[in-house]
């Protein structure tokens, strides 16, 4: 029998297949969660959960999904993989997953019936399946069901993979936002004019402390209140001088690079929305990548820094030929520029023009499939350790 | 059939290369010592080298080999050998040595053969010793030391990395098999 799934008491949540950094990541998860109260089970909590979301990517891969029908039975499973699983009998969460998609997904899980222990992925229904796009970081994919299954079958070539669709995108729907406003726009002229300053909202609570010439920001907030503060347009935000007096003793304080801030910032900043100065069928160029091992890595990041450091091309290219849902290249896009990081053509800033091929990459010639898709599994590989 | 692939790691001595391999390979780490026999360039009378050599294996019969050079100059004779069938260059560089950028001057041109048909990634170590140069400071170095190469990848990923950090190293790798083909991973 499926256990009560009623929102007024907690859904408890088994992790199978996880480290316990990915189990903070969805604890955290559940707790910003509010609509519903969900609950992962510590590890040696003996009481019988809800359900189970299976990472299936480590070495012991789908054997998890047995074990845990096996003790118990009729429980609703989510798996999480980096790679599609067309044949599973269970909903699919790929990696990285995000907020935006597992609630959801459990939602969905949660309405229905969990499929019969004794059913075998080949007697699966197609309407059990749901494989879903994920939108929330997991920051550290395990080893990826690709490999997995090579190694179960050391002669099975790894299948071929359907790419994803191209994004269908309507010049009508492309939202916009300025880069100059807000507390973007205030990062973004203490970066330039390389002064300390520091920011207040309300006129007495600071927010931040800021040093440009060493690259330094002290944060007196949480992240979801900064958040908050980024995506309120009538957030009261003021710059000043900073005092001597500005961070009181044992005032809980975290520190992290101007550069780190303003990529987060600008991310959150544009929110899905592409910059009032670029146009979707304009070039634009990366000059250099972005220091990805320090700052937050964003959706698709190392992809799309690949393609734009490589030659110039347009955001509605990318998106054709990356297959990126827009959302993440508007602010990928966002996040770079904040850094000086973007070339495009303006009138304003003739340096910041589109390079010629001088500095662009040498034509390739087009990769094997066969290639391409060893260099996909190697991928996953490397993406799942 | 079988499938044998490379990823070369190089860098001066204490890089992080080592570290780096074993972060990846699926075996423990095998490192080849060699002694030099170029004594006046070593004032002890001896050195050890090592070749580092980790594996990551797809299935039982498909191995990415990594190889870790060895970081002195008089071994570049091996370098060619071992570049052979590279799907890709990783330069780790020690940003606590003294001139950085002759390193990376160095270390572009011993392999300018192998660069003109694989990328390069390149991954800045101890930082956190010593902050200087920043990344931005080796784009910056980077036109002039590449003034005379041909670059599959002219804009190359710099990336600061701990070699201990599993997640920098992935990274660098994954930029690595981007800067191949951005296209990989564009299924669902």
């Amino acid at each position: 029998m499926t256990p009560n799934t009623s929102t007024s008491e907690s859904i408890l949540v088994r992790g199978i297949g996880m480290d316990t950094r990915k189990e903070a990541v969805f604890r955290m998860a559940f707790k910003m969660f509010t609509r519903r109260s969900y609950r992962l089970l510590d590890a040696g909590d003996e009481r019988p959960p809800t359900l189970a979301i299976v990472d299936i990517d480590g070495p012991e891969g789908t054997l998890l999904i047995e074990q845990f029908q096996r003790e118990y039975p009729g429980r609703h499973i989510l798996l999480t993989s980096i790679s599609p699983l067309p044949d599973s009998m269970f909903p699919v969460l790929q990696k990285p997953v995000r907020m935006e998609t597992l609630f959801p997904a459990l939602d969905l899980l949660l309405s229905k019936s969990p499929p019969s222990p004794m059913e075998r992925p080949s007697e699966k229904s197609g309407a059990t399946v749901t494989p879903i796009r994920p939108q929330m970081e997991v920051p550290a994919p395990s080893t990826p069901s690709m490999s997995t299954t090579a190694s179960a079958s050391p002669t099975a070539a790894a299948p071929p993979l359907s790419p994803r669709p191209v994004p269908a995108l309507r010049p009508e729907e492309i939202r916009r936002f300025d880069a100059q406003t807000g507390l973007l726009g205030q990062l973004q002229i203490i970066r330039r004019d390389q002064a300390a300053a520091v920011i207040v909202e309300d006129q007495h609570r600071i927010v931040l402390r800021i040093d440009p010439v060493v690259d330094q920001v002290v944060l007196l907030t949480d992240d979801e209140h900064l958040r908050s503060l980024v995506r309120d347009p009538q957030a009261r935000l003021q710059m000043r001088a900073p005092s001597n007096h500005d961070i009181p003793a044992n005032t809980p304080t975290r520190h992290l690079t101007l550069q780190s801030l303003l990529w987060q910032v600008a991310a959150w900043s544009a929110d899905g929305r592409l910059g009032q100065h670029l146009q979707m069928n304009a070039p634009v160029q990366l000059k250099q990548w972005p220091n990805l091992t320090r700052l937050v890595m964003l959706p698709d990041a190392l992809r799309l820094a690949a393609f734009l450091a490589r030659s110039p091309a347009s955001p509605a290219l990318t998106i054709k030929v990356l297959r990126v849902a827009p959302a993440d290249l508007f602010n990928f896009l966002a996040a770079a520029d904040s850094l000086g990081l973007l070339r495009y053509d303006t009138a304003e800033k003739s340096e910041n023009s589109i390079l010629t091929t001088a500095h662009s990459a040498p034509a390739q010639a087009e990769i094997p499939s066969a290639k391409r898709n060893f260099l996909g599994r190697i991928l996953a590989r490397i993406a799942g350790l | 059939m079988r499938e044998d692939n490379k990823i070369i790691f190089t860098g001066p001595v204490g890089a992080g290369k080592t570290t780096a391999i074993s972060v990846l390979s699926d075996v423990p780490i095998i490192s080849t010592d060699a002694q030099a026999s170029d004594m006046t360039l070593n004032r002890k009378g001896h050195t050890t080298v090592a070749m580092d050599y980790g594996v990551l294996k797809l299935d039982e019969r498909t191995k990415i080999h990594l190889y870790g050079t060895p970081g002195q100059e008089r071994f570049d004779f091996m370098w060619d050998i071992l570049t052979t069938g590279g799907l890709g260059l990783i330069l780790m560089l020690d940003n606590t040595r003294p001139n950085p950028k002759k390193d990376l001057h160095f270390f572009l041109h011993a392999f300018k053969d192998f660069i003109v048909e694989v990328p390069v990634v390149i991954g800045i170590s101890k930082t956190d010793v010593k902050t200087r140069p920043q990344p931005e400071d080796y784009v910056n170095m980077l036109p002039e030391v590449t003034t005379d190469l041909r670059m599959l990848n002219p804009i190359p990923p710099i990336f600061e990395v701990d070699g201990r950090r599993k997640d920098d190293v992935k990274n660098l790798v994954m930029a690595l098999l981007y800067s191949i083909d951005p296209g990989l991973g564009d299924q669902p």
